[in-house]
């Protein structure tokens, strides 16, 4: 089985406000984001509060690191058997979004920041080495 | 009474008071302080002063102030005009306790109850009586709780003033009569001109007096569930008929300061089974603490 994203839908995916919640929803499918909780955010003097469900929810905007987009994809159809392939599409994309913490401000230590750390430390290990630092790494000269 | 600074962002709280005279700064005065809208699921709740010079005492008794409860919306909105016609012997202030302030606070990780909510909410409205330069001696006080721990506390905050906390002081003292009109009144305008920041429209404001047990209410509440959200911010959702209505009709949320419902788990004691098995039986392979840490795993799969 294959799994493709359409990359000509890339193209043509407008930019989208995502906000990334400190819990889980069941439920999947559209939610009125607008309505109820872009009228809850207020800018204060130590960053963003918001609320959902009643709890205060402190925020901050984060910029994606350099060279990556974020996307939203949606599958088109839905395969039946397991070998089937499938194709993704991208119906929106993002270069950044506001995290949100449970009643806490954001800080360095927050999951979701440390967690983006990753993204230069996997860079670090994945870059091509050359002979010679190679070398140095195992003889020490 | 002005409450469009309140309007202008319903989810916040707002103080209004009235001009202070001098007679207010320069002579004694007592103050009564009450409180409206505790128990609707719906709305502010707002706590009132009312201060007035000691030596007015048998004028003021005259004036015909009693429970606001007892009176009808006309018969308060009546009296608050006299409240504000006499700013040469009285003088007000009260505080809006927005829906959405009560429900975030007692929604907190450290919760912030209603009790601890109010007293803050009364301490503040006469430590800002003072700072206006009201000459404060004497302060009763309606209370829903224990008096003797409510007076002790206040007593400890304002050492220098006569402190009389009772049940039912809005009947006893005229003062505290007064006090819970001006908070009466603007609680019912605050609810009365309520205007959904989530474009909700209820033809005519047609929610009731906002108490649970209110057809109007039920009605309101059952007809507004996001299956998102919620309710609108009108809605207290840390009252427990507020959270009921969520956990059966809208999609359930869980939080990660949720309580572990730990009936299903072992007692501590640990399994007989576990002393037959071979040691490093479970040696599992686990992910270094730096993946667990920031809740990275492998997708394989989507």
């Amino acid at each position: 089985m294959a799994l493709t994203i359409d990359p000509s839908s890339y193209e043509t995916a407008p930019e989208v406000k995502c906000n990334f919640l400190p819990c889980t929803i069941s439920k999947d499918g559209d939610a009125n984001v607008t309505r109820y909780f872009d009228t809850s955010v207020r800018k204060e003097n130590d960053g963003l509060t918001a609320a959902f469900r009643g709890r205060l929810l402190n925020g901050q905007e984060v910029v994606l690191p350099g060279g990556y987009t974020g996307l939203v994809i949606r599958e088109q159809g839905s395969a039946i058997t397991e070998d089937q392939d499938r194709s993704l599409r991208v119906d929106q994309r993002f270069s950044s979004f506001t995290a949100w913490n449970l009643d806490k401000p954001p800080s360095g230590d927050d999951k979701l920041m440390k967690a983006l750390q990753w993204i230069d430390i996997a860079k670090a290990l994945h870059r091509p080495v050359d002979e010679e630092s190679s070398q140095k790494s195992v003889t020490g000269k | 009474m002005d409450q469009s600074t309140f309007e202008n962002d319903r989810s916040k709280n707002c103080v209004l008071e009235s001009p202070i005279c001098d007679r207010l700064k320069s002579e004694p005065c007592w103050l009564g302080i009450d409180e409206a809208g505790r128990g609707p699921v719906l709305g502010p709740l707002v706590y009132g002063i009312c201060f007035s010079p000691v030596a007015e005492k048998e004028k003021f008794k005259e004036m015909g102030f009693a429970d606001s409860k007892t009176l009808t919306e006309e018969q308060r909105e009546n009296i608050f005009t006299k409240i504000s016609d006499n700013g040469d012997m009285m003088g007000w202030m009260v505080d809006i306790l927005s829906p959405g302030y009560i429900s975030r606070s007692m929604l907190r990780r450290a919760k912030y109850n209603l009790n601890a909510l109010s007293h803050d909410s009364a301490i503040g409205l006469v430590k800002r009586a003072l700072e206006r330069g009201v000459n404060v001696t004497e302060v009763y006080v309606d209370t829903v709780g224990d008096p003797t721990k409510y007076q002790d506390k206040l007593k400890g905050i304002f050492p220098s003033i006569d402190i009389t906390v009772a049940k039912k002081a809005d009947s006893l003292y005229p003062i505290v009569s007064a006090a819970s009109i001006c908070a009466k009144v603007a609680r019912d305008r605050a609810v009365k001109s309520w205007v959904f920041a989530e474009g909700v429209e209820i033809e005519g404001n047609a929610y009731g007096s906002g108490y649970p047990g209110d057809p109007l209410t039920k009605k309101f509440l059952a007809g507004n569930i996001d299956p998102v959200f919620g309710f609108p911010d009108f809605v207290r959702f840390s009252w427990s008929t507020a959270a009921l209505i969520l956990e059966k009709e809208a999609a359930a949320v869980a939080w990660e300061d949720d309580e572990e419902d730990d009936s299903s788990q072992n007692s501590g004691s640990a399994s007989l089974l576990q002393f037959f098995k071979k040691s490093g039986d479970d040696a599992k392979l686990e992910r270094h603490r730096f993946f667990s840490d920031r809740a990275l795993t492998p997708l394989s799969s989507l």
